[in-house]
């Protein structure tokens, strides 16, 4: 386990990612998603692809977690909650915004009722002192098993980014 | 993830209309036509591809998509932006109105072509007006 | 006038007992009865007043066979200036739908008919909340939106768009937590987590000693605007939007929504495409029943059968990709037709895969049910007699384990099921134990009628309809038969997309009846319990215990209850 960092973040950071690198304890946080990528979640858990091999583990609360598996658009009726999930987290805040709702806030980016996506929620978080130290986005519908594990790999510094932002000009025919 | 061919991309946004989370938008300026595509709101359903007149839109079976940043999810394409002849607003690009015209062999006039929807729709009852009328 | 009317009653009825049935809401309405009409084969339109929809209503739930089925608010007032509420009954022996419509101007108030209907309760609130619609002769409170949520919003109101909605109300955070006084309850942050299956929801339980005495729902945390959402998409956009609803059994969304359309607009869909649609059904259902099957056990402490029926499900999961294209929310459903074809090679692969499957479900299943401790756990807790069952409409495997044969499949047939021979597992004990058999007998079904529907599937190419066009203002109705129960979807037809597309979930019927569930059972069994209707927001993660001597408040994770590590 991690030091936990005080507060404002007066010790080194760099140290505590290192630390990290070995076994992380992970926290679910379901923000009104539609439980495909929950259960994918799940999936990673259990036999077939079974990542309690590698020391990633499940925990009860966040203040035990050093990564949160974040799905779901944030309905506005979870958003406290969320809030204060990641507020009760122990520095650094490790963060994987998963699925299109957790990225961009999915088929319901811009209903009255979601927030929409990390992103914002990111933003939201800035303005109230809730500082994250790392996100790692992790698009699918549902976000696939390989998928998650790959996320984590990225967060990790174990793998590089496969995209990148592109801008094609069109060829004219 | 989709892929978007930039040589057979006409840029007429019929991927944009059908797309179910609008992950795929198209934005039209004074000098440029953006397609982008926002990997991060995709639900890989594929419509766009079924969709594409021009078969521009292929399918891959990337999924490790994984990006630190938001932005890194984003793709763009982009097309030259075709003025209306009468009213001066940009309105489309300029494959598209070529591939128009190439499908229509020639059926319609180049006057019409590069005039936007709203004029045309004026400059055709003025001639129609004017077949009745008589009078200019 | 009357005996006019009366007698088109019994001109549109579709067998005896729609006829007697409709004879008697003909005789209690007398002229208040102003239309009636038959929409399909299957529905017959009752147009009333509003002021004698608690006889119809009283009628209506006197019948044995007759149950509640959904209820849907519609904003007509661009064209008639009404609102306008359509009630489904269906009589489940004749397969017939009775939709009672009450229009309403929005100001004057419809009675409430909640103390007749018991499962109307939900619905009534509902349309209070989003449409604005008001009932008289009962309380009403806030069901679906924000406690802060301002009065005069109504979200599904045609007249307000979401971008004025978000204009109105921004969501407030800390503030808000503060103002409602959860910080001073909340002493541990409240956060959704569980191993299994979750999201956002609360139960209260309200405890003295270790016997639960009452428990009351909070929720409706995961609300996510879809139904405004539908009413900006275009008609192919939806079905992927539908599949959404649930990420479990999001198909049978699909379907649903694409049978109410096809109903509405009478399109008839090429047989091959039922097939398709049929065998995708059944392939969500094995994997929700396994699904359930190992988070149940994993609530009873029992985590090795937990992690064997994960290990199976994952063979569903490939094959469902083999199938579709995706592990899952498969989107392959459209307004008539499917888009992708199941081939010789596939039908191959997929009757080995669901043979392995069988083999290794039959030695789970057998050794997971004689665990002595698992028996024990289950049997007699939670216990739902039948006549609790039938007065809140119950569904799905919920009514089954309480001793009612209701199965959409048989009752209101749809797809390919009429082609296959199937039996429903009913069993009659009403506890954890029954409902949890009946689970486990219904893979066994799911994968014969799939390997019934693979023998027989057409070997056409054609799987969808070339073209359609749409109507405006047509009513249509479609039922499925899901995993957890009964789901039915009311459409109203616009021009290019869905005018008011109303979704009832199975777990909307059926979680209204977990407090009679909860009653009286000790409260380690109380997770279990309420895990055993499937709950599909499965919202069964942390519940709030408050001790009615002390009224103190605290916070205990389910996981935590169900291993009886409360004092």
């Amino acid at each position: 386990m991690v030091e936990a960092l005080p507060r404002n973040g007066s010790v080194d950071l760099a140290k505590a990612f290192d630390k990290l690198k070995r076994s992380i304890w992970v926290f679910h946080l379901n923000t009104g998603s539609c439980n495909g990528c929950d259960i994918e979640v799940l999936d990673v858990l259990t036999p077939y692809f079974d990542v309690e091999r590698f020391g990633i583990k499940l925990v009860g609360s966040p203040r035990h977690a050093d990564l949160i598996l974040l799905t779901g658009p944030i309905t506005i009726k979870t958003l406290d909650k969320v809030v204060r999930a990641i507020d009760a987290m122990p520095r650094p805040r490790l963060v994987l915004a998963l699925g299109s709702c957790g990225v961009g806030g999915g088929i319901w980016f811009n209903t009255y009722s979601t927030l929409g996506g990390y992103p914002k929620l990111q933003e939201l978080l800035k303005s109230l002192g809730v500082e994250v130290d790392k996100v790692v986005y992790v698009p699918g519908c549902p976000v696939r098993p390989e998928a998650i594990i790959y996320g984590v790999a990225l967060l990790l510094g174990l793998a590089e980014p496969k995209v990148r932002y592109e801008r094609v000009e069109a060829v004219e025919g | 993830m989709i892929e978007i061919d930039p040589v057979k991309c006409v840029g007429c946004g019929a991927c944009v209309r059908i797309c179910p989370p609008k992950a795929l938008t198209i934005e039209v300026n004074e000098k440029e036509t953006i397609l982008k595509y926002f990997i991060g709101r995709c639900i890989f359903c594929w419509m766009c591809v079924q969709t594409c007149p021009q078969k521009a839109i292929k399918t891959t079976n990337k999924f490790e998509l994984s990006a630190v940043d938001v932005h890194e999810l984003q793709m763009e394409l982009v097309h030259n932006t075709v003025k209306c002849r009468v009213c001066g607003k940009p309105f489309i690009t300029s494959k598209f109105v070529k591939e128009v015209g190439r499908r229509l062999n020639g059926g319609f006039k180049d006057d019409l072509l590069y005039v936007c929807p709203t004029c045309r729709r004026k400059l055709t009852a003025k001639k129609i007006a004017t077949k009745v009328t008589g009078v200019e | 006038m009357v005996s006019d009317i009366i007698e088109t009653l019994a001109s549109v009825a579709r067998g005896s007992r729609s006829k007697s049935i409709l004879t008697k809401v003909g005789e209690v309405c007398g002229d208040k009865l102003l239309k009636v009409e038959r929409v399909s084969p299957s529905t017959i339109k009752v147009l009333i007043k509003a002021d004698c929809l608690h006889e119809v209503a009283e009628v209506l739930s006197a019948e044995r066979d007759v149950y509640f089925r959904t209820m849907a608010a519609s904003d007509e007032r661009p064209a008639e200036n009404l609102f306008k509420l359509y009630y489904v009954f269906g009589i489940d022996s004749e397969g017939t739908n009775i939709v009672v419509e009450v229009p309403t101007d929005g100001e004057r108030e419809v009675p409430s008919i909640s103390d007749v209907v018991k499962a109307c309760d939900w619905y009534e609130l509902e349309a209070h909340d989003l449409m604005g619609v008001k009932f008289s002769g009962r309380f009403l409170k806030r069901l679906v939106l924000p406690d802060d949520w301002p009065e005069e919003i109504h979200p599904l109101r045609k007249d307000i768009t979401t971008e004025e909605i978000k204009k109105l109300y921004q969501p407030q955070v800390v503030k808000r937590a503060v103002e409602l006084g959860v910080e001073e309850i909340v002493k541990i942050p409240i956060g959704p987590y569980h191993p299994a299956l979750h999201e956002p929801e609360y139960f209260e339980l309200y405890v003295r000693g270790e016997k639960v005495v009452d428990a009351r729902y909070v929720g409706f945390m995961v609300h996510r605007g879809i139904e405004k959402l539908a009413e900006s998409m275009k008609y192919d956009q939806v079905p992927f939007l539908a599949e959404r609803i649930c990420g479990i059994c999001g198909f049978v969304h699909s379907v649903s929504y694409t049978q109410a359309v096809e109903e509405a607009l009478n399109i008839e869909v090429p047989e091959k495409t039922q097939y398709i649609r049929t065998i995708i059904l059944e392939l969500e259902r094995i994997h929700s029943h396994l699904l359930w099957i190992g988070v149940a056990l994993h609530l009873l402490g029992y985590d090795t059968g937990f992690m064997h029926a994960w290990r199976i499900r994952e063979k569903v999961m490939v094959l469902s990709e083999l199938l579709t294209g995706s592990r899952k929310t498969y989107g392959i459903n459209l307004v008539g037709g499917v888009r992708k074809d199941i081939n010789k090679e596939k039908i191959e692969k997929t009757k080995q895969t669901l043979k392995q499957v069988l083999n290794e479900y039959k030695e789970f299943v057998d050794v997971a049910t004689s665990v002595p401790q698992v028996r024990r756990r289950l049997s007699g807790t939670g216990v739902l007699p039948g006549g609790e069952a039938r007065a809140y409409s119950l569904v799905g495997p919920t009514a089954r384990g309480s001793g009612l044969s209701r199965d959409v499949r048989k009752d209101y047939t749809y797809g390919a099921y009429h082609f296959v021979s199937f039996s429903i597992p009913t069993y009659s004990e009403g506890d954890n134990l029954a409902r949890t058999l009946v689970r486990i007998d219904e893979v066994y079904e799911s994968i014969n009628i799939i390997e019934q529907l693979l023998d027989t599937i057409p070997s056409s190419s054609e799987i969808k309809v070339d073209s359609w066009e749409p109507q405006p203002m047509k009513l249509g109705l479609g039922n499925v038969e899901a995993p957890r129960g009964e789901v039915i979807h009311v459409v109203i037809t616009g021009k290019y997309g869905p005018y008011r597309w109303r979704v009832r979930a199975p777990t909307y019927q059926n979680l209204q009846a977990v407090p009679t569930m909860l009653r009286g059972v000790d409260l380690a069994d109380a997770p279990i319990t309420i895990a055993s209707i499937d709950p599909c927001f499965s919202c069964t993660d942390r519940a709030i215990k408050i001790n009615i001597k002390t009224g103190k408040v605290e916070f205990i994770p389910l996981e935590v209850l169900s291993r009886g590590g409360v004092r």
